[in-house]
């Protein structure tokens, strides 16, 4: 379906209820309704999908401050697939229209389907009201890119390592502890502890797993060495 | 060699790719690696507005892994078709693009978390890096993997691997247990591995079961059928709790069910799946003794009738020039896997038996002790009726732990195969060097 033909079919029937158009875009319209600004974003598609409807409320959302009611504009078939709760949370509203009845039953071409919850603009100041909105845009589109360079994930990542580490130096502490009570309670003294030697040196020593296992010498002759 | 070994004690790099679980990290984190589920979500059919939200280079990959998997999970409506367990039974297609890209994504995953760390260290030269595979693991899989570490060493400059080399699973649970010579039964949940060990794994005497714990799955899920729960056979999640809660593992399986049909009090079980569900088997709670006994010997009779109303199916199949056995018993298989390797050592290999993988895991209720049995005990008593003689010297055991057996055997073999042993494609050994 024309997006043309959809916004004539809708400037018409504006019309006749007294509202004034003040701008035409490509796939909008601005009314002036007594002293409401009313914006109409014209959608064509007739079976729209959850996120066709997701990405044609976030258009609408961009300017939503500076209208006092925001609407998006259906074909009629599109009806069943209208979230209510969603665009009502948003306080955007939706209009149907039918392209088919406009000369036929013109005031039937289009109808409310869910009132636009207006907002209340400040009178005048608005040119330093967008400055300030445009200020503030800039200093979050500022503060964005610093978050961006600390790369929180990788703090994040960062801070879930050292707290496994932690809890794993705990565990071999506590493993330590139980070893050297068992090891006092054999008799055993720290002189006889000092001679078990582990193969990498000053390294670090070898984990448990590696000690004892008979299959270290029978990997190592593989390399041609006796070990 | 002292500098090597000093070298390998910090820079040894395990991978384990299981069908549940992908296990991975350095020789440092000593007897626990990090592990994540061996599973990637594809990033397609996202609304363009989450799209914004991803960032440049995940949206660019189009796969996620680990925990980053419920951020997007929630967002993607057809999440059953974009969420992919590659590794099914261990193998991956060689056509399977998608499973190759999640297998990269998840090695990637793992070196991101350690690679920063470790380039800050002046001696770090690259990790020597294992990657283990099921034993039935077709040759180009190898290859792939070994291709797939090198595009991965590239995208941090050459300087995150030194060399690669490949193991396979049974054979590192060997070196894990301390097993020289031995026989390694891996039982999965799609099929049950045999590998003789001595010295290395012998590849001649591999025997392949096409049956394990999806079997389990399937009897119990006729079972539930049998005992009016028709609606709840269907949720693989119920049956899964139903099998690992009801299943026994009988000592001679006529026996048993002589035994539950005269009381079935005594062999009677309430299953609580949540606060609402309960399954319980009274009259058919002989049929508990079905669950474990398939693993064991899908041949017994009490299997054919399901089999032959095709409620049941248990056939060999052929991979490659592997040929996975659906019916052969446990006790034939081991027999099978030990006739094929050399007349001097059966005798050895054949006495140390070590048991892995989940399919494995069976427990005995207090009180059912005279009739049902844990996996060592079975395959004991399988294996004494058919060769007494080695009942007596006979040694069974179950991995001691079962979850890290293959990471750990994988880190001892990288830290002690010397690094001048160079990769060799007739006994699929030593380093693949990537510079």
């Amino acid at each position: 379906m024309s997006i043309e033909i959809a916004k004539k079919v809708l400037e018409e029937w504006f019309a006749r209820r007294g509202l004034r158009l003040e701008y035409e875009g490509e796939r909008e319209l601005v009314l002036i309704e007594g002293n409401n600004k009313v914006y109409v974003r014209i959608s064509s598609e007739e079976f729209p999908t959850e996120s066709y409807i997701i990405d044609e409320l976030s258009a609408a959302m961009k300017n939503r401050l500076k209208y006092n009611k925001a609407y998006i504009a259906f074909p009629r078939n599109a009806r069943g697939l209208i979230n209510g709760k969603l665009f009502k949370s948003h306080w955007v509203g939706v209009y149907l229209y039918d392209v088919s009845s406009a000369l036929s039953d013109p005031d039937r071409a289009v109808e409310e389907l869910i009132p636009s919850i207006p907002i209340q603009l400040p009178q005048g100041g608005n040119e330093e009201i967008e400055k300030r909105l445009s200020e503030i845009e800039k200093t979050i589109a500022e503060l964005r890119s610093a978050v961006d360079g600390l790369n929180i994930k990788t703090l994040m990542r960062d801070v879930a390592e050292l707290r496994e580490k932690l809890l794993r130096m705990e565990s071999t502490i506590n493993d330590l502890i139980n070893r050297v009570s068992r090891l006092e309670r054999v008799g055993i003294t720290a002189a006889n502890t000092a001679q078990v030697s582990t193969e990498g040196g000053g390294g670090g020593e070898l984990p448990d797993f590696l000690s004892d296992n008979p299959w270290i010498e029978v990997l190592r002759r593989r390399g041609g060495g006796g070990g | 060699m002292i500098d090597e070994s000093k070298y390998k004690l910090n820079y040894v790099y395990a991978e384990d790719f299981g069908t549940g679980y992908f296990k991975y990290g350095p020789i440092t984190l000593r007897d626990k690696p990090y592990m994540i589920q061996s599973r990637g979500l594809f990033l397609r059919d996202l609304p363009e507005s989450i799209k914004l939200l991803v960032p440049k280079e995940v949206l660019e990959r189009g796969v996620v892994v680990g925990d980053e998997i419920p951020k997007y999970l929630s967002s993607v409506r057809d999440a059953i078709r974009n969420l992919r367990y590659p590794l099914k039974d261990g193998i991956i297609r060689k056509e399977d693009e998608d499973s190759w890209r999640i297998v990269k994504e998840l090695a990637r995953y793992g070196f991101s978390q350690f690679y920063p760390e470790f380039a800050r260290r002046p001696d770090f030269k690259g990790f020597f890096l294992v990657v283990a595979l099921s034993a039935l693991a077709p040759d180009y899989m190898r290859d792939r993997m070994i291709e797939i570490h090198r595009e991965l060493d590239n995208e941090f400059d050459g300087k995150l691997l030194q060399a690669v080399t490949i193991i396979d699973q049974p054979f590192a649970v060997a070196i894990a247990e301390k097993a020289v010579t031995c026989t390694v039964i891996e039982a999965g949940h799609g099929n049950i591995q045999l590998v003789p060990i001595s010295y290395g794994p012998i590849r001649e005497g591999i025997v392949a079961l096409n049956r394990g714990g999806a079997e389990a799955n399937a009897i119990t899920r006729e079972i539930l059928k049998d005992s009016g729960y028709g609606d709840l056979a269907k949720d693989e999640y119920v049956v899964e709790i139903v099998k690992r809660n009801a299943g026994l593992v009988p000592r001679n399986l006529d026996e048993a069910v002589k035994k539950a049909r005269e009381n079935p009090d005594k062999f009677s079980i309430k299953v609580k799946i949540n606060p609402l569900v309960e399954v319980e088997l009274r009259d058919t709670a002989w049929m508990r003794f079905l669950i474990g006994e398939i693993i064991f010997n899908p041949k017994h009779e009490v299997f054919t009738s399901y089999i032959q109303q095709g409620r049941l199916v248990i056939e060999d199949v052929t991979v490659g020039d592997m040929v996975f056995y659906g019916e052969m018993d446990m006790a034939e298989a081991l027999i099978t896997s030990i006739r094929k390797v050399p007349v001097e050592i059966q005798d050895k290999i054949m006495s140390t038996i070590i048991l892995s993988g989940g399919a494995f895991s069976w427990s005995v209720p207090p009180g059912l002790e005279d009739v049902a049995v844990n996996s060592v005990d079975k395959i004991k008593i399988m294996v004494s009726e058919r060769l007494p003689d080695l009942a007596t010297r006979l040694s069974i055991s179950m991995v001691k732990d079962p979850q890290f057996s293959v990471w750990k055997g994988a880190i001892i073999y990288g830290y002690a195969l010397p690094s001048n042993v160079k990769w060799n494609e007739r006994t699929k050994e030593g380093w693949y060097y990537l510079h």
